[in-house]
């Protein structure tokens, strides 16, 4: 027996719903990056979710964004997910002034403490990095191996509905989710329960929404959200060499919920941005 | 034959005797009733058995292998036979809840986890790969239909009186309302982040869900099919998962998972009145017909707690099999 034709169901939703119209997205940096992948597959769950709320999302990816599709391509977006860095990603910030600046792939710290209200940071920063490493040496002592470190995320990772992520990623693009893969995800993610749950319909309302710790699921088991300098908080992985070792906050240096625990940093400049 | 006045062969209810004679005498076609065993099932998930307590004694009774990766749990209508979903076997053992034998094992549909078994005898269950929420037929093995749903599926709820079934999607964050017999979906409802379960009101007017991530309750209005009430619980690391309406249904018990409680609330303002220590990550509850117990399965201790519903404190703790993840009872 088959359920009621989908198109049926989206006709009764959109009656219901106010935006029917596409909601735009666009991608700026190498669209042959794991970070446009993550994206491409936030988008296709975004709009799976959209089946049942009536809602159409649209992403474009753009290498650069030049002057000419500049202004009709700002006028529509409602955020821009990027794997720019340092300068790149600031002009691109500055160029979108209002609307949710996503960063992808760049760790450096200063542009957390930077605090440009606008500018959104999905992986975690370097000084994160080292006080997960910290914390996991703090309650693992011995001589700590060369390869150690702290990711956003980890392929073999199976807790809290990630082996399901991991599952939806490979089956869509072939390969293992990579952390910045993940962040690609989470940053449409992030976006898209702000629209849908908070009916923000413009990029200005997103971003106050997005600052107003508005809280999502990333899989990670401990809802994130977003710090006063846009960063993401979020637990971390230990991994060593390929191996997954543990999570951070790590268990008995911190509460494994106190996300501020790993490497909060605050604004450097006295401005006040809200 | 002994006389149950409340298993009909409906869910269970607390239905007066009087309800009990006239519906025997209208329908003439209720199944065969037996005694009921007074046992406590649960599942284990790591170990692939089943653990069961005599409820009379509050003793383990029996352990019993069942398949590989068994979580949802569930009766038949006339509790003739335990269903067990057996997420790496793509299948649902039955087994006779006298003899313990394992009758056999049903085809499902990929990964199943979670089901709810409708008054008339059919098995709904969540298939988390497929996104879909199947209709199985116990007894010819038949899929009746296969029903699109959101992202990784998991919670299912029928409603009593057998019109609904519930499905959650947990990172869609939905709720599917899906008609009975028809097996269309009616309505989408967006909840807090991560819903996990939903049970109903004995009148079928209301069902309440739990939001793991998002650390909310909500109660659905059936009539309207919104949400009528939602409550964020308050509790530090709160992470609900399994929920149950107490026999008069003015509270509602919620396992919180790594908050190692059960939450007491009030069913009406959704308020926050207890928690109950338990054992840790404690996820499925079941509670005794005539109410006075619930036990709960605490998946990393590998033991059910025996919880008091009038003095709302643990009375015993039982060791079973590994990761203890569902329960039900037959009495």
């Amino acid at each position: 027996m088959r359920p009621l034709h989908p198109a049926l169901l989206l006709a009764a939703f959109l009656a219901s719903h106010a935006a029917a119209d596409p909601l735009h997205l666009l991608f700026v940096g190498d669209d042959g990056g794991s970070a446009w992948r993550g994206v491409q597959l936030g988008v296709a769950e975004a709009n799976i979710l959209g089946e049942f709320t009536g809602q159409t999302w649209t992403v474009e990816a753009l290498a650069e964004s030049t002057s000419q599709q500049d202004s009709n391509t700002a006028r529509a977006t409602l955020a821009v997910f990027t794997d720019h860095r340092d300068s790149n990603l600031r002009r691109l910030a500055d160029h979108f002034e209002g609307i949710p600046v996503l960063n992808l792939v760049d760790n450096q710290d200063d542009l957390r403490t930077g605090c440009l209200p606008n500018l959104l940071h999905m992986i975690p920063s370097h000084r994160m990095k080292e006080a997960a490493v910290v914390q996991w040496l703090g309650q693992h002592p011995g001589k700590p191996s060369l390869h150690l470190r702290a990711l956003a995320w980890h392929s073999d990772f199976v807790k809290f509905a990630a082996r399901d992520l991991n599952k939806r990623y490979r089956k869509a693009h072939g390969e293992a989710m990579t952390a910045e893969a993940w962040s690609g995800w989470v940053a449409v993610k992030l976006v898209i329960e702000a629209v849908t749950r908070s009916n923000a319909s413009s990029p200005q309302a997103l971003l106050a929404t997005l600052h107003d710790g508005f809280e999502i699921d990333g899989q990670k088991g401990v809802p994130l959200s977003l710090r006063p300098t846009g960063q993401l908080r979020q637990p971390l992985l230990l991994v060593d060499g390929d191996q997954l070792l543990g999570e951070a906050p790590v268990r008995g240096a911190a509460d494994v919920e106190d996300l501020d625990s790993l490497g909060l940093l605050s604004c450097s400049t006295a401005e006040n941005f809200r | 034959m002994t006389l149950f006045p409340t298993c009909l062969g409906f869910p269970r209810l607390g239905f007066p005797g009087l309800g009990f004679i006239l519906l025997l005498t209208l329908s003439p076609a209720l199944p065969t009733l037996g005694e009921a065993t007074g046992r406590v099932f649960v599942s284990n998930e790591k170990d692939n058995t089943v653990t069961v307590i005599d409820s009379s004694t509050d003793t383990v009774e029996a352990t019993f292998d069942v398949g590989r990766r068994p979580r949802g749990i569930g009766l038949s209508p006339d509790q003739q036979v335990l269903y067990v979903a057996l997420g790496e076997d793509n299948a649902i053992a039955v087994v006779d809840v006298q003899s313990l034998r394992l009758l056999r094992k049903i085809p499902s549909g990929s990964d199943p986890e979670a089901f709810a078994v409708h008054p008339g005898g059919v098995l709904y269950l969540s298939n988390e790969d497929d996104r879909m929420a199947t209709a199985l037929d116990p007894d010819s093995g038949k899929i009746l239909a296969q029903i699109q749903v959101g992202i990784e599926p998991e919670g299912v709820g029928v409603s009593p009186d057998g019109r609904w079934v519930m499905v959650t999607s947990e990172s869609t964050s939905l709720v599917h309302v899906i008609a009975v017999p028809a097996h269309t979906v009616v309505a989408n409802i967006l909840v807090a982040p991560r819903p996990r379960e939903i049970i109903f009101a004995a009148d079928s007017r209301w069902a309440y869900v739990t939001s793991e991530l998002g650390r909310e309750v909500s109660r659905i209005d059936v009539q309207k099919l919104v949400i009528d009430k939602k409550k964020k619980l308050d509790i530090p690391k709160a992470k609900p998962k399994g929920i149950l309406l107490s026999q008069d249904e003015k509270t509602l018990f919620i396992s919180l998972g790594r908050a190692n409680q059960v939450a007491v609330l009030d069913a009406l303002t959704l308020e926050v009145k207890k928690v109950i220590p338990v054992g840790k990550r404690v996820w499925g509850l079941a509670l005794t017909r005539d109410g006075d117990r619930i036990y709960t399965c605490n998946g990393v201790d590998n033991t059910v707690s025996i919880i008091d519903t009038k003095r709302l404190e643990v009375l015993k703790t039982l060791d079973v099999g590994t990761a203890p993840w569902g329960v039900v009872i037959d009495d």
